[in-house]
C-alpha cells in the first residue's frame, strides 16, 4: 500500500488493466519507462531520430503483446528484451541497406555513418548532455563495442539491472552474463583510457 | 589467489557478485599488484562514466507520440474488450452446438472408458481450459451469460488441445523453446501483435479459420538463405517475419551469427504449396514452434529455425 502511494501503482496491476481495455493505464507504463526504453535505443543504435523512432515502436510491440504478458517476467524485463530485438533488426536492416540490397528506408538516417548525432545535437531535451566531453567519449566508446557487449554493458551501467534480469532480457545464462559483461567492461576501459583518465569521473 | 584468476573476477568484484571468500582474494590481489590494481582502476572508470553519462531522457512529447499511435491501432480498446467484442458476435445458436458436439464427445469419451476396466473414464477428460491465463480473459468476464463456456471450447476444438498458445512476448528470444505440436493454433485472445484478427472487418463473421503454425529446421550452407525465404514468401502471396512478429529484413547468415528464426506467413490456401518447397529445399519437420508468433486468421505459418552450416 505504502509503495503504491509512494511510487504508483505496480507494473503488474498496470498491465492487468491494460488487458482490460484501460488504455490509461498503458500510458502510465510509457511515462514509467520512456526515458529507460529511449536511452537503451539510444546506446544501442547511436542515432537518436533512429532511437526514437524504434522506442515508439518498442511501445508500440508491448501494447500489441501486452494479451500475451502473463508476467513470467518483470515488465522492465520484457520491455528491455523488446527494444534490444527491435534494436538488433534496426542494425540488420540498415546494415544490409547500407550495402545497397535493400529499398531505400524513407526519412531514416544511416546509423552506420561515423559521425553520430553525439557530435551534432539537434533536439532540446537531452542536447544539454551531449554537450559533456566526457559524454561524447563514452558514446563513441560504446559505439566501438560489438553489439552484443555493448547491450550487455548498457542493460547493466546504465540501466542499472541485476544480472538475473539481464539473462532474462537477453536469453543467455547468468554465467555467460558475466563473463561477457568483463570481456565489455574491459574493452570499453581500454577504448576509454585513451582519452579519459579516472579523475575525470571518479 | 593468482592474478589471473582475480583479473578474470574484476566485474563480479566491482559489482559485489563475488561469494564472501573471494571478494577477500580478490581484494588482496588488488593490494599487492600494482597492475591489477591498474586495471580495476580502469574498469571503475568505465562504469562510472557510464552510470554518469549514459542515462538521457526521451524526446519531448515521446509519450504523447507514442499514445496517439496507439489510440490509432485497432486493438486499442484492448484485447479482453475486442474477445468481448467477438463472441459477441458469435450466434448463440452457433455456440449451442458447438457446446453440445463438445458433451457428445466427453459423454462418448467416457462411455467407452467406462467400458475397460483398466482405463478409468476420467483419463478420457479433455485436459482444463487455460482460463486462468491472464492472456485468456476469465469467462466471467464474456458479456452474455449464455456464451462464457465458448471461450476455452474454442480453443480446444480448433487447436485439439488446451495447450496455451505461443507467448511470443514472454518467450527468451534466444532460448530455443521445448518442442510442442506442430499444429498448435493460436487463440484469438492471444493475437497480441500486429497481425491480430481484425474483427471489426468485413469478413469478421466468416473469418473463423485459422490455419496451422508449423516448426520447421532448414540446415543450408548459403548465407543468403532468408533472402531466398523471404521471395519465396512473397510469391506464395505472404510475409516474412521475426519472433516478435515484426517484418523482417532479410540478412546474410554467418560464422559469428549462424542461426536466425524466421516466421513465414502465408494464406491458409497457400501453404501446401510452401510446405513443398520449403521441404525441397531439405526443410526438415521441427522447430522453434512453443515460443514463435501467434497467427492471423485465414493465415498460416511456417516458423523456421535457420543454420548456417561450416
Amino acid at each position: 500500500m505504502l509503495l503504491s502511494v509512494l511510487h504508483g501503482p505496480a507494473d503488474q496491476d498496470l498491465v492487468r488493466r491494460v488487458q482490460q481495455g484501460d488504455s490509461e493505464a498503458f500510458g502510465q507504463l510509457v511515462l514509467r519507462y520512456q526515458d529507460r526504453i529511449y536511452t537503451v535505443c539510444l546506446r544501442q543504435l547511436g542515432d537518436r531520430a533512429l532511437a526514437e523512432e524504434v522506442a515508439q515502436d518498442v511501445f508500440l510491440s508491448a501494447f500489441r503483446a501486452m494479451g500475451n504478458f502473463r508476467g513470467e517476467a518483470k515488465v522492465s524485463t520484457w520491455l528491455f528484451r523488446i527494444a534490444i530485438n527491435q534494436c538488433k533488426n534496426q542494425k540488420l536492416y540498415h546494415r544490409r541497406r547500407a550495402r545497397g540490397r535493400h529499398e531505400p528506408l524513407e526519412g531514416r538516417p544511416d546509423p552506420d555513418r561515423p559521425a553520430r548525432e553525439f557530435a551534432h545535437p539537434g533536439r532540446a531535451p537531452d542536447a544539454g548532455v551531449h554537450k559533456s566531453e566526457a559524454e561524447r567519449l563514452v558514446a563513441e566508446a560504446l559505439e566501438e563495442l560489438e553489439p552484443d557487449y555493448r547491450s550487455i554493458i548498457v542493460l547493466r551501467d546504465v540501466e542499472d539491472m541485476a544480472y538475473d534480469d539481464i539473462a532474462d532480457a537477453l536469453g543467455i545464462a547468468k554465467g555467460t552474463v558475466k563473463s561477457r559483461l568483463h570481456r565489455a567492461r574491459s574493452q570499453l576501459a581500454r577504448i576509454l583510457s585513451r582519452n579519459l583518465k579516472p579523475e575525470d569521473v571518479l | 589467489m593468482d592474478t589471473f584468476f582475480a583479473k578474470n573476477r574484476l566485474s563480479a568484484y566491482l559489482d559485489g557478485a563475488l561469494p564472501e571468500g573471494e571478494t577477500a582474494e580478490v581484494s588482496a590481489a588488488i593490494e599487492r599488484d600494482p597492475a591489477l590494481k591498474a586495471e580495476y582502476d580502469q574498469l571503475r572508470m568505465a562504469v562510472a562514466a557510464l552510470r554518469r553519462h549514459g542515462p538521457v531522457s526521451a524526446p519531448e512529447g515521446f509519450s504523447a507520440r507514442v499514445m496517439a499511435a496507439v489510440e490509432a491501432e485497432p486493438g486499442q480498446q484492448g484485447v479482453v474488450v475486442q474477445f468481448r467484442r467477438f463472441f459477441a458476435r458469435v450466434p448463440v445458436e452457433a455456440l449451442a452446438v458447438a457446446a453440445a458436439a463438445v458433451l457428445v464427445v466427453f459423454a462418448a469419451g467416457s462411455q467407452l472408458g467406462g467400458d475397460s476396466p483398466s482405463e478409468p473414464a476420467l483419463a478420457k477428460a479433455p485436459p482444463p481450459p487455460v482460463a486462468t491465463d491472464p492472456a485468456v480473459p476469465p469467462v466471467a468476464d464474456a458479456p452474455s451469460e449464455s456464451r462464457p463456456a465458448a471461450a476455452p471450447e474454442r480453443g480446444e476444438t480448433l487447436g485439439g488441445s488446451a495447450e496455451q498458445p505461443p507467448d511470443l512476448a514472454n518467450a527468451a528470444p534466444s532460448v530455443l523453446p521445448q518442442q510442442a505440436s506442430p499444429k498448435q493454433i493460436a487463440m484469438p485472445a492471444a493475437q497480441g501483435n500486429a497481425y491480430v484478427p481484425e474483427w471489426e472487418g468485413d469478413n469478421a463473421q466468416q473469418d473463423t479459420s485459422f490455419g496451422g503454425m508449423e516448426g520447421l529446421t532448414l540446415s543450408v550452407s548459403d548465407p543468403e538463405v532468408m533472402q531466398k525465404l523471404y521471395m519465396l514468401a512473397e510469391s506464395h502471396g505472404g510475409r516474412m517475419l521475426d519472433e516478435a512478429n515484426q517484418p523482417l529484413r532479410p540478412y546474410e547468415l554467418s560464422a559469428s551469427d549462424p542461426v536466425a528464426r524466421v516466421l513465414l506467413l502465408v494464406p491458409v490456401d497457400r501453404a501446401s504449396g510452401l510446405r513443398a518447397q520449403l521441404q525441397s529445399f531439405g526443410a526438415r519437420a521441427g522447430g522453434p514452434v512453443g515460443a514463435g508468433p501467434t497467427l492471423a486468421a485465414g493465415n498460416s505459418g511456417f516458423f523456421l529455425q535457420l543454420e548456417l552450416l561450416e
